[in-house]
């Protein structure tokens, strides 16, 4: 008996050596990553007849060459908590009025009318801020999840 | 044959030469000096000959047989009339010519609108001017002015701002004060699908100061607002709390109201920040 609380110890401080580790390694993963050009962005959905408008913003911290959204993913779902699939997407390339030049905001609100009596929708938003398309910052994020009634 | 050996002659002879000739026949009339009727007739109907020389024949025989009834009465009878006619005629002339330019201008300006209306446009209503392209529509009042000068300092610039900001927000909370040198440099305001945002920044050289209102939805809705590793701290008064925080070389602060959320940042000092906010309440 005494051998094996010995050892049951003995095994928690081995592993403890670890958790250490572990919790240094949470923060570089999800620290608050600072930036030079993005100061607050967000989004959110806005239900409409026959679906949602998708409304993603961001505000600079300072007036910057190029701001905006590269890519909203609306997503679906049956039950809210998995099984998401993508049902529409748009990409800056493709509309040139998600992006604006020197301005230190930016809002883009875009129409989704698809969606289906009962099932949950989230959009996956990808913003940007920076001097050009090459120097900046990305920051992506995931909307509240909106059951459609 | 010797007539028409004559008016061959004339009619080598350049206009102004006949017309001298004729001058030299009413100053010998005036004169009283009898001259060559038969000749005068011949240089008429030559000078006539060349005015009418875009006429059928049948309108030349007229124009001749009237210019000669005309000048067998004397020339100080033909000259009146005959000048009065060419005047109506060139007056006549320049109207149509202008009017048809002014037709033309009318054509084309329409002509404009009709290719560019699907996507430019503009109406006039009261007190206000409407302007529409595909991408943007513009409302520019017109109104009363007021007495009181623009000016561009820190409260009037804030005062700008928060009339702007109370077509937005209820109560808005405005600061009153700027760091020295700051201005204001442009306020953006923003559709969202059932609010507008407001942003405006001030600029004191190459440094800016960002301030932006943003509608709170009632429902959830997701905002991240980018920091360093330095702690947030905050401030606050009997009425609202403001988290304020670093972001590199930015500082920021953050506050909510019931109704809309307010983020101020600029390159300026902890102190310069604190004291934007605190001005809100003075």
């Amino acid at each position: 008996m005494r051998k094996l609380v010995i050892r049951i110890v003995s095994l928690f401080l081995i592993f403890s050596l670890f958790i250490p580790t572990t919790f240094a390694a949470t923060p570089e993963t999800v620290a608050p990553t600072a930036s030079n050009y993005i100061g607050m962005y967000g989004g959110y959905l806005t239900r409409t007849s026959d679906g949602y408008i998708v409304t993603a913003h961001i505000t600079g911290t300072h007036t910057v060459g190029l701001i905006g959204v590269v890519r909203v993913t609306v997503q679906e779902s049956a039950n809210g908590t998995s099984g998401w699939s993508d049902v529409k997407s748009w990409i800056a390339a493709y509309n040139p009025s998600m992006m604006q030049e020197d301005s230190a905001s930016h809002v883009v609100n875009l129409t989704f009318d698809k969606a289906k009596s009962g099932y949950y929708y989230r959009a996956y938003i990808q913003v940007w801020a920076g001097e050009d398309t090459m120097n900046g910052d990305q920051r992506s994020f995931y909307t509240s999840v909106y059951r459609f009634p | 044959m010797e007539n028409n050996l004559r008016i061959e002659m004339l009619r080598q002879m350049t206009t102004s030469q006949l017309q001298a000739l004729i001058r030299d026949d009413f100053d010998c009339y005036q004169k009283g000096i009898d001259n060559d009727q038969e000749f005068v007739k011949e240089v008429l109907e030559v000078l006539a000959e060349r005015n009418t020389n875009k006429l059928t024949k049948e309108q030349k025989a007229e124009k001749i047989a009237e210019i000669i009834a005309h000048a067998e009465q004397r020339p100080m009878n033909v000259a009146a009339p005959s000048i009065q006619k060419k005047s109506t005629v060139s007056l006549s002339k320049v109207i149509y010519r202008r009017f048809s330019r002014i037709a033309a201008i009318i054509c084309v300006v329409l002509l404009t609108f009709a290719i560019v209306i699907p996507s430019v446009g503009f109406a006039v209503g009261p007190e206000r001017f409407i302007q529409w392209t595909d991408d943007t529509l513009s409302f520019i009042f017109f109104g009363t002015q007021s007495d009181e000068p623009i000016t561009n300092d820190p409260c009037s610039s804030w005062r700008y701002v928060r009339e702007l900001a109370e077509t937005i927000t209820d109560e808005p909370l405005i600061p009153q004060w700027l760091p020295e040198g700051y201005l204001l440099d442009n306020i953006n305001i923003q559709p969202l699908p059932q609010s507008k945002k407001l942003v405006a920044t001030f600029i004191c050289g190459n440094n800016e100061l960002l301030f932006d209102i943003r509608p709170f939805k009632t429902e959830s809705e997701v905002c991240l607002l980018e920091k360093d590793i330095s702690t947030a701290e905050t401030f606050s008064t009997s009425e609202q709390t403001f988290f304020l925080f670093s972001n590199n070389n930015y500082y920021s602060c953050v506050w909510q109201t019931k109704t809309a959320i307010y983020y101020l940042s600029g390159e300026c000092s902890f102190e310069e920040i604190t004291n934007v906010i605190t001005s809100i309440f003075k």
